[in-house]
């Protein structure tokens, strides 16, 4: 009987050892920037990063009029606490959220009026120009030094952008009227030297329409 | 008498010589700069930024110009491995062609750090490279405003053997070709080159004399175009955009010869490279692989806040 026990003990301790062995941990920029050719697949890249990283993690974006502040008051706490870049240089981006008035709705973009008690901003909600890296970066979840290509990382953006103009834009295209209200999350591209953040362009990710009551 | 104060004299020039102590400070080790050309004053910036820089660090420092020629560029380097330099500052002059030379160098223990230009491999110790693809974005989402979404225009690209060109010419081309009205009537290289630029332009306006505007893959080329077009009396029809933000664009960015350019910086990417390979020769072992340097839009409304090959100080 106390044979048999540490027998069965031993078979599992084998199985176990034997399962460790062939798990392998890797990490899942790596695995996305792979397919089984080795061709790397940006297509399905950019569809797992909206799915698993971007869209469960808008919570984290900054709020735009707590943004505008800073810049207003502390510009250089604002680039070193709330942007990302991938590298150097002055080009930085933020994830940022609001709520605002659509106040026009043009061809390019939508004009937001976002007011609070003491402070009125108008920004630009990009329905037209959806190009660049501001999504990706702005999100600081896709490493550059995981692709030996940089083509491939350009690629990344360019699907990610595609996907704004299948996911989200056909929502605006629907619902936005002059004098509805609109919620965000959107990545904006600054210019840290210029510090320029009247009429913010946002590239939106996700958007929300109502009136007096959510839609 | 005469004699007596010539060997005086004489010996006293000889003591002179023996004080005279000049206070060398011995160098911290070997620098070669081994850029693309000397042909182009953007590269004759990085370069000299370059040397400047790691010399200012305690380096003796050499620039070697490899005249666009692989050839000539790996004979570089392996007069470098002779000559037993630490570390190459390297602008290479083809993507693929260039990784031989650095994987001698990378062999015989030399540290190279890629700027402005990258080679396909691992081997380099970090890349410092402009973010071309990103740069060109933005330049051509200005173009398809300038332009009103409509109009023909011509492409002249780089060396076609640099991955900078494909870079610019792609993320241009990812705006671009989203408007079908704006189409491109002719797309040719030029290789990075002002006269050959304007000799590409003459033979393409002579079949092409309807557009509207000439994106280059970099300023050298855009200024051979615009010479073209004054040539052919539509400087003032056809816009103009290049890339990367030499002195003689910038100044015709304020005067209107020019439209747009995207500002590089040459003087970032090559003293990031000078202090990394201090770093790596003081020790230190662990870099990024690859650093991308933000390019920034140029245009009449900002072009205040810049000078050639940067800000303004």
């Amino acid at each position: 009987m106390k044979n048999k026990g540490i027998k069965r003990i031993g078979i599992i301790l084998v199985f176990l050892i034997a399962l460790g062995s062939s798990i392998k941990v890797e990490k899942l920029d790596e695995v996305r920037a792979r397919t089984d050719e080795g061709k790397f697949d940006a297509v399905t890249f950019a569809e797992d990063f909206w799915n698993k990283d971007l869209i469960p993690n808008l919570n984290s974006a900054i709020e735009v009029n707590k943004l505008i502040g800073l810049l207003e008051t502390n510009p250089k706490e604002a680039f070193e606490n709330y942007s990302k870049a991938l590298g150097i240089g002055n080009i930085r981006f933020f994830m940022i959220r609001g709520e605002g008035e659509i106040r026009k709705v043009g061809n390019d973009d939508l004009t937001v009026l976002i007011k609070t008690d003491s402070t009125n901003h108008v920004l630009q909600i990009e329905t037209e120009y959806i190009f660049g890296n501001a999504v990706r970066d702005a999100s600081g979840r896709v490493d550059l030094q995981n692709f030996e290509q940089t083509s491939d990382f350009n690629n990344v953006s360019a699907e990610i952008n595609l996907l704004i103009r299948q996911k989200v834009l056909p929502i605006i295209d629907k619902n936005a009227q002059v004098g509805k209200r609109i919620s965000f999350v959107g990545a904006i591209e600054l210019n840290r030297e210029l510090n320029e953040f009247k009429n913010l362009e946002v590239i939106p990710v996700k958007v929300e329409f109502f009136t007096d009551q959510k839609d | 008498m005469t004699r007596s104060i010539f060997i005086l004299l004489i010996s006293f020039i000889f003591i002179l010589g023996g004080c005279k102590k000049e206070k060398e400070t011995p160098s911290k080790g070997k620098v070669a700069v081994v850029v693309s050309t000397l042909n182009n004053p953007w590269f004759v910036v990085l370069a000299e930024t370059a040397a400047e820089e790691a010399e200012a660090l305690g380096y003796e420092v050499n620039i070697f110009d490899s005249q666009n020629n692989v050839s000539l560029e790996n004979n570089h380097f392996e007069n470098a491995i002779v000559a037993g330099y630490d570390a190459i500052l390297f602008n290479p002059v083809d993507a693929e062609g260039s990784v031989s030379s650095v994987a001698k160098a990378v062999s015989a223990g030399i540290a190279v750090f890629c700027m402005d230009r990258e080679v396909n491999s691992s081997l380099p110790t970090s890349q410092i490279l402009s973010d071309n693809y990103s740069g060109t974005v933005t330049l051509g989402k200005y173009f398809v405003q300038q332009l009103d979404k409509k109009g023909n225009y011509v492409e002249l690209l780089g060396l076609v053997g640099d991955n900078n060109t494909w870079n610019r010419s792609k993320g241009f081309h990812s705006v671009v070709d989203h408007y079908p009205d704006l189409k491109m009537v002719s797309q040719q290289s030029a290789d990075f080159d002002r006269n050959k630029a304007m000799e590409v332009m003459e033979s393409i306006l002579q079949v092409h004399q309807d557009i509207d505007a000439v994106f280059c893959g970099n300023d050298a080329m855009a200024m051979g175009a615009y010479q073209a077009l004054k040539a052919a009396g539509m400087a003032n029809k056809v816009k103009v955009f290049g890339f990367d933000g030499a002195a003689d664009v910038v100044e015709a960015v304020k005067d209107g010869r020019i439209a747009a350019t995207a500002m590089q910086f040459p003087k970032v990417m090559a003293k990031t490279a000078a202090e990394l390979a201090d770093l790596y020769i003081q020790g230190k072992s662990d870099f990024v692989k690859k650093l991308p340097v933000a390019v920034e839009l140029v245009n009449p409304e900002n072009v205040g806040h810049y000078a050639a090959y940067g800000k303004k100080e």
